[in-house]
């Protein structure tokens, strides 16, 4: 067992953890924060996109004794004082969800790309989200969400500049 | 090019509530990361679940040695199916006689017949202990030559996959409607070709899981799982579990995505209900993805030998086909698939003379079971498929052959000779919409400007029927002895003391926004807003209404569900209103409720719902004589439905959605990759009752079925081993895979739904089969033509070496 220390959606938090558990693991079963999900074993799905330092990562694809020291925000700590993100928002808005299954590794993805690139084009959204699988929603809704948030530049990034590589 | 985003084109609408693009309630549970799924229940004193699984396609066990299993730390118990089966009787099938005699337990006895299939179920403290144990199970096996597609199966000769029944060929029919002779004498042309089907999967995001609490104080099991129809499968766990339906409590939590498969995790159930009662622990199973692929339940894969008859003007004077279903290893809902041809067997046109030659064969492969447009999309491509050649050959326009075939609005409600009854629509104007939203003329010219600068590049039409809900008499063709008919649904609306209203539905959706439209109806009704009911998530059956049939599968909602709950709202509506002329001393014909008051013609003083409601359960003295007490109304709806006209025909759906798509693909004559440059749909679920999510589920269609067409294939090797098991391989397609959708929505109400509504989310499969359209489109120039639903990269490479080679 491994000692380690995190902050996650703003709290420290502690983790006495086997060395092979995978973060997303730690995350759902030791942490008790179910929003990120596991949909694949290859790391293709992003169901359990997180951010990590402020970047999007796939909690499914490092062990959690990796992620020691480290930020981490997870969908649960997006909305700030009761107030969802514009993300959040768009989501609702703009039908970009059915089964919800996709959707936290999706915002999370999002926010990264966002934070990246305020103004994308379709091209650049849709290439940004590609390492998320969405099985219900064709993405359509997903394209419109996202590019409404950075037509109407109302995003705003959840992570202080100091966190960011 | 497509234009960014593309907004829906929307038509007619109805007042009120019903028909608004109101946002789903459902939704700030899932963006703020607070569903609840099935893999997120944890429950005290849990212990965790692996299943070992068969490595090969086909074999006998010979021996399975626990030992080293057993002493991996962290282990429970290890149970095989040898063990596990003493306690069950066989999963029902539907099977005549003598192939009723195949038994399936959903875990292997003394032989496994799909590479995959499950062979004990490991019980450790956490899931990485139990997977450690799994990987120091020894098992002996005696490989056996596998039977790996329908055609080598049917041989006679082949290797039997159940070695108890004759013939691999476990079920096979021949319908004939009309004269065929005739129509083939008389046909201009005869379009003969051989297509194939291919194997995919839906595959939803979240794999199925199960969670099962055996409380043995009163014999209950508490299931928790991702199932998508708890109530309908109750009676056949209860009965391989040897208990009662009514001691089983079934949960379905929000549901990651289903699309049919999920109506096939019940053998999880089974086994899991046993495990949690041996151990008399909670037991929680999550499959894995490569477990989903290999192991949950694929689409059907058909080899078809068929001929179109057409005359001079290009009408269809007859279809004949024979159809080889590779259902894999064992017969669960099949042949269903194989039989749903029958639903819409002629599509959106008037030909009358058709033969069906059925052959349902086990393979030593994954089975087949319920996936997105089960076994409808497939009769799409088949008729689809052949009236395009025959336009070609007579040189015809796609669109213009398909107007000479409809059947005309003039004509509905329109039987046609399988015994289904078109519920209206208007077939022509869909396929016109499409054509001039996607501007048609230009397509062709901008494919012919894709010709021009080397690439080969088609534009594809067709036609989509999704028949829904199921009546269940249709089983009667499949076996005689089948006594089931019809289906209903339940519902129940319920004000209570202080004005709150509620209601609920045996639906359990799976990300289709049941609340939100459950809600809006219920709305319309009692005047109200949306805002003001609360619908039950989920489902569970202790505080759910259900009936045997309930379940979100074959595009039922709109029809049984929201009949159901308009059913119980109206009850509680005429219950109010006879209440409020009481007190009101007025007729309950000059009364309507208008924003939560009862209020009446005469312009008296209205009085609010609250009050009613608290007159209704709490100042029962006030009420009228005759009046029970309360506001609470449980409706159980019966689809109108009746019995098969005779062996061979009926109507087996009530609704009729259709839709007309259209592409525009371009293919890279380099890397035999194709890609969609634009795609057009226009579908009639009749009158909507929420357009938004109408619009969402045909988006979701349009993944699917490009998914399908363009990426997803399973392919086993010469083995039997799924060689795309994970989404490394099996290509769910990405964002940047797919273009922005051109949708487009026209409503004729159909004819025989309360509200007008059809079922609709499913889809006809018309996205795939034009992209198959398209690719032989792009083909035919050069004096090919292709035979696939899958537009495989690798064999469309090897035809342009032909070509070019020319
Ligand atoms: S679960 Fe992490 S990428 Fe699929
Ligand atoms: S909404 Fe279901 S997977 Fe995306």
């Amino acid at each position: 067992m491994t000692q380690i220390q995190l902050i996650v959606n703003g709290k420290k938090v502690e983790g006495n953890v086997e060395p092979r558990k995978l973060l997303i693991d730690f995350i759902r079963e030791d942490l008790g924060l179910t929003g990120p999900h596991i949909g694949c074993d290859t790391s293709n799905c992003g169901a359990c996109t997180i951010l990590l330092n402020g970047r999007a990562a796939k909690s499914c694809t490092m062990f959690a004794v990796q992620a020691d020291g480290m930020e981490i925000l997870t969908i649960e700590g997006l909305a700030t004082d009761g107030k969802l993100h514009p993300l959040q928002q768009a989501f609702h808005e703009n039908h970009a969800l059915q089964c919800g299954y996709c959707t936290p590794g999706m915002i999370m993805s999002s926010v990264d790309l966002l934070s990246r690139n305020p103004n994308p084009t379709e091209e650049e959204i849709r290439l940004g989200i590609s390492g998320n699988l969405c099985r219900c929603t064709g993405y359509h809704n997903i394209v419109k969400a996202i590019s409404s948030v950075a037509k109407s530049h109302i995003f705003v990034s959840p992570v202080k500049k100091e966190g960011r590589d | 090019m497509a234009s960014s985003v593309t907004m829906h084109k929307e038509e007619a609408r109805t007042a009120g509530w019903i028909g608004k693009r109101y946002p789903r309630k459902e939704d700030i549970r899932f963006i703020t990361g607070n569903g609840l799924f099935a893999a997120d229940i944890k429950l005290p004193n849990m212990a965790y679940v692996a299943i070992a699984r068969s490595p090969y396609a086909s074999a006998k066990i010979v021996r399975i040695d626990k030992k080293r299993a057993l002493a991996v730390p962290g282990v429970v118990g290890i149970f095989t199916g040898a063990e596990i089966v003493e306690e069950l009787d066989p999963l029902p099938n539907l099977l005549p006689s003598p192939y009723d005699r195949v038994r399936d337990f959903g875990i292997a006895v003394d032989r496994v017949r799909y590479a995959g299939e499950p062979i004990a179920v490991i019980v450790a403290e956490s899931t990485y202990a139990a997977w450690d144990a799994m990987e120091q199970l020894d098992v002996d096996y005696e490989e056996l030559p596998p039977v790996l597609t329908a055609m080598t199966g049917a041989k006679d000769g082949s290797p039997l996959v159940h070695e108890n029944v004759p013939t691999n060929v476990v079920w096979h029919r021949k319908f004939t409607y009309g004269d065929l002779d005739e129509a083939f004498r008389n046909a201009h042309i005869v379009v003969s070709k051989k297509l194939k089907w291919h194997r995919f999967t839906s595959a939803p995001l979240e794999p199925n899981v199960v969670v099962v609490d055996y409380d043995a104080r009163h014999g209950i099991y508490t299931v928790w799982s991702n199932n998508q129809r708890p109530a309908f499968n109750q009676a056949a766990v209860a009965k391989s579990l040897r208990t009662q339906a009514n001691l089983l409590h079934f949960i379905s939590p929000d549901i990651g995505g289903g699309f049919g498969i999920k109506n096939e995790n019940y053998p999880y159930i089974i086994l899991l209900a046993v495990a949690a009662r041996w151990v008399r622990r909670p037991l929680r199973w999550v499959e894995t993805r490569t477990e989903h692929m290999i192991a949950s339940a694929h689409g059907s894969e058909i080899n078809y030998e068929a001929e179109m008859a057409l005359s001079k003007d290009g009408r269809i004077l007859g279809l004949r086909a024979k159809a080889f279903h590779d259902e894999g290893a064992y017969m669960r809902r099949e042949p269903i698939a194989a039989f749903n041809f029958i639903r819409h067997a002629t599509m959106t046109y008037t030909f009358r003379n058709l033969e069906m030659d059925i052959y349902a064969i086990v393979t030593n492969k994954c089975p087949v079971g319920p996936n997105r447009s089960y076994g409808k999309m497939q009769q799409g491509f088949l008729v689809e498929r052949l009236l395009d050649i025959g336009a070609r050959k007579l040189g015809l326009d796609p669109i213009e052959i398909r107007m000479r075939n409809f059947v005309s609005s003039t004509q509905m409600p329109y039987e046609t000779p399988t015994g289904a009854m078109l519920d209206g629509g208007e077939y022509a104007k869909a396929i016109s919409k499409v054509a001039e939203n996607l501007q048609y003329g230009e397509l062709i010219k901008e494919r012919d400007r894709l010709r021009k600068s080397g690439m080969l590049a088609g534009v594809g039409v067709s036609m989509g029927m999704d028949a829904c809900p199921i009546n269940f008499s249709s089983n009667r063709l499949i076996n005689p002895k089948s006594t089931a008919s019809g289906e209903s649904e339940a519902a129940w609306v319920k004000i209570d003391e202080d004005g709150n209203i509620s209601a609920a539905v045996g639906t359990s959706p799976q990300g289709h926004g049941h609340e939100t439209a459950v809600s809006q109806i219920v709305a319309e009704v009692l005047g109200v807003s949306p805002d003001d009911v609360y619908t039950l998530p989920a489902f569970d059956s202790w505080t759910h209404p259900s009936t045997p049939h309930s379940g979100t599968y074959a595009s039922r909602f709109a029809i049984a569900g929201a009949s159901a709950v308009n059913g119980a709202a109206v009850r509680v509506r005429e219950k109010v209103l006879r209440i409020a002329a009481h007190v009101m001393g007025e007729s309950e014909s000059n009364l309507d409720i208008v924003n939560g008051v009862v209020v009446s013609v005469k312009a008296k003083p209205g009085v609010s719902l609250k009050e009613i409601a608290r007159l209704a359960w709490k100042d029962l003295a006030n009420l009228p004589e005759k009046e029970e007490p309360g506001l609470y109304v449980n409706l159980v709806y019966k689809t109108p439905f009746k019995l098969p006209i005779d062996d061979q025909r009926g109507n087996f759906s009530l609704t009729y959605s259709y839709s007309a798509s259209m592409v525009l693909l371009e293919i890279d004559p380099g890397t035999g990759m194709s890609k969609i440059r634009r795609v057009g749909i226009v579908e009639d679920s009749g009158n909507q009752i929420n357009p938004m999510i109408v619009e969402g589920q045909i988006h979701g269609q349009l993944g699917h079925q490009l998914g399908a067409a363009l990426y997803e294939d399973l392919v086993y090797d010469e083995n039997g081993q799924l060689l795309t098991s994970t989404f490394k391989d099996y290509l769910a397609p990405t964002a940047s895979d797919l273009p922005s959708y051109e949708t487009g929505s026209i409503v004729t109400p159909s004819l025989f739904t309360p509200l007008g509504t059809r079922g609709m989310g499913e889809g006809g499969g018309a996205p795939l089969i034009a992209c198959a359209n398209a690719l032989d489109d792009a083909l035919t120039p050069h004096g090919m033509e292709f035979d696939g639903s899958y537009l495989s990269p690798v064999k469309i490479r090897n035809i342009v070496k032909t070509i070019t080679k020319k």
